[in-house]
């Protein structure tokens, strides 16, 4: 296994868990329980694709394709979902206090930004996107 | 196994997926969710919940995304067994020059360009209805005909990239789009007056619970007839098919019951607007943009897949080639030189013809060929390559085609369904019948070449 490959295998899921798990402890400070019920919601793709992807290596086979593929796809819920909260924060009806606006930005950003620089460099290594 | 074929067409459009090539099954599940989750779905929700109670149309959105999703594991899964689309397996049972006939009409004419052009108007009309909800006026660019164009660009572009392209779409936008849905809805329903007024709301124009049975599995079936143009890229035979069944029965009601639960509420139906209305600007964008966009490059996807198995041009030049077409149409009709109901009209009637091939494809793969030919290995049930013989018409299977299309309408039930039993029947009937009385029913011979036309 090539060593950014095995750098993305050691880090990917706990750099999901951990921005997902502050996504949700920011989402409970939101000041309307309808905000901090959406922002949960979405908190919770990045932690169980976290967990789910722990599972995934523990058994995968250990190929090069085979991990790649279970990175790719945990990369994929960070753009997405980092993407996720970046659609849902401007809006006046799930609108929160800035503080956790600017928190839960934050967060995202970083969640979609790592995200995309995961598949940009595994992309680069030869794997598929979309596996 | 056959040997290989040279993929001359690209998307291995007439050949077989290389087994390097396959995919997970969570990448066919995102796939097919991105064909499905679209507007058209959503105001289908909406027609439910102007004739039935929120239980009834629950119960209805599940039954017949349940029909659907067992006749869809099924069609998915020949897709896995052979690794060939919808219209390249048809070569067995319709015979190679039927499979081009039944290809072209029903999916290639149907789909990539009928449907296309369809859904880029419908998409430029409800952007521009979006546009102007947000920006209280609406610039060029967003109005109804510009939209179409732009839209029906973009839905060109990610289709000729073939399964990579719509695959790459999909993983990003199928969470995005359920996020948007989830949050938009719940704004709608809740303003609209909430889940418990929902649950004791009466429907404006009561329906009767069969009709709504119908609505439910006639609105998709044509997609669940044509499950193998994704599941041949599945890596074990039966992930297509679970792929698609989890998506329809786990989505499809979900996506129904936004759309029904706010006409319960209010006589609207349209989500996207409600959530503009209610200030979730970005999210109404996206809903509308990235649903249209993940269900109608689909569209083009199987319509230059079946053309494909017809003409001899490459898949990408032929997705291309429908993409101007239909843009043009939509944007043309966006402006008014004509309307859609003619072409609805049409296209509705030749969707009778589709499940159908469904019922064909079924009775031929899981029965006539193990059960009367003898061959027990699904894997091997197919051959397909350079040299491989086909007839040139199997007589059986398209007269069981176009008379299960033309009959299913008089017979009383679930009309979608009634095709693909009677085409299933019909088949068995024809073919079995003409093979225990010695009689030909396949006419003439095709011989698959090193391209695999």
């Amino acid at each position: 296994m090539t060593a950014s490959l095995e750098a993305f295998k050691k880090h990917v899921h706990i750099v999901t868990l951990v921005l997902g798990v502050v996504a949700l402890v920011v989402a409970q400070m939101a000041d309307t329980s309808r905000a901090a019920g959406l922002y949960t919601a979405i908190s919770l793709g990045p932690i169980a694709a976290g967990l789910i992807t722990i599972y995934r290596h523990k058994v995968s086979s250990g190929t090069d394709k085979s991990v790649a593929k279970i990175v790719v796809e945990c990369a994929w819920v960070d753009l997405s979902f980092g993407l996720g909260f970046l659609m849902m924060l401007p809006s006046s009806y799930y609108a929160v206090q800035s503080p956790v606006s600017v928190l839960l930005g934050i967060d995202a950003v970083v969640m979609a930004v790592y995200g995309l620089y995961v598949l940009i460099n595994l992309n680069k290594m030869g794997f598929s996107l979309t596996p | 196994m056959s040997n290989r074929s040279h993929d001359s067409y690209g998307d291995y459009a007439v050949v077989q997926v290389p087994k390097d090539q396959l995919k997970s099954a969570f990448g066919l599940f995102l796939v097919y969710t991105g064909v499905l989750i679209c507007i058209a779905v959503i105001w289908g929700g909406g027609a439910l919940g102007n004739g039935l109670t929120f239980y009834d149309m629950m119960k209805a959105s599940v039954l017949g995304s349940l029909i659907l999703g067992i006749i869809g594991f099924f069609t998915a899964k020949i897709g896995g067994h052979t690794r060939a689309s919808t219209y390249v397996i048809l070569r067995h049972s319709f015979g190679r020059v039927g499979s081009m006939w039944a290809g072209a009409a029903v999916s290639g004419i149907a789909c990539g360009i009928g449907w296309f052009f369809i859904q880029a108007w419908l998409f430029g009309t409800v952007f521009s209805t979006i546009a102007k909800e947000l920006w209280g006026s609406v610039p060029f660019w967003a109005s109804a005909p510009a939209a179409s164009l732009w839209g029906a660009v973009l839905m060109t572009l990610s289709a000729a990239f073939g399964y990579k392209g719509i695959a790459f779409l999909s993983y990003l936008a199928v969470p995005l789009f359920l996020i948007a849905l989830g949050g938009g809805s719940y704004a709608a329903i809740t303003e609209a007056g909430g889940f418990a007024a929902a649950l004791v709301a009466q429907p404006a124009n009561p329906m009767p619970f069969a009709g709504a049975v119908t609505a439910v599995v006639g609105m998709y079936i044509a997609g669940a007839t044509i499950t193998s143009d994704i599941s041949r890229y599945s890596e074990k035979p039966n992930d297509g098919g679970w792929a698609w069944f989890w998506q329809v029965v786990l989505l499809q009601p979900v996506l129904m019951l936004a759309g029904g639960t706010l006409t319960l509420l209010t006589p609207a139906s349209d989500v996207a607007q409600a959530m503009a209305h209610l200030g979730i600007g970005l999210g109404a964008l996206v809903l509308i943009i990235f649903g249209q966009w993940t269900t109608n490059d689909n569209n083009l996807y199987n319509g230059a897949l079946a053309f494909a198995n017809t003409f001899r041009v490459k898949k990408a030049t032929m997705t291309i080639i429908m993409g101007f077409i239909g843009a043009v149409l939509a944007s043309m009709t966006a402006a008014g030189f004509f309307g859609t109901d003619p072409f609805i009209n049409f296209l509705t009637q030749l969707g009778r013809f589709l499940p159908p091939i469904a019922g064909v494809l079924l009775a031929d793969f899981y029965v006539f060929k193990p059960y009367k030919l003898g061959k027990k290995n699904a894997d091997e049930r197919y051959t397909f390559g350079p040299g491989t013989r086909y007839s040139r018409y199997n007589v059986a299977g398209m007269a069981a085609w176009i008379l299960a299309g033309l009959l299913a309408p008089s017979i009383p039930g679930i009309v979608a369904l009634n095709s693909v039993l009677l085409g299933f029947v019909l088949y068995l009937v024809l073919a079995w019948g003409a093979s225990a009385m010695n009689l030909k029913y396949e006419v003439g011979t095709w011989i698959e070449g090193e391209d695999g036309f």
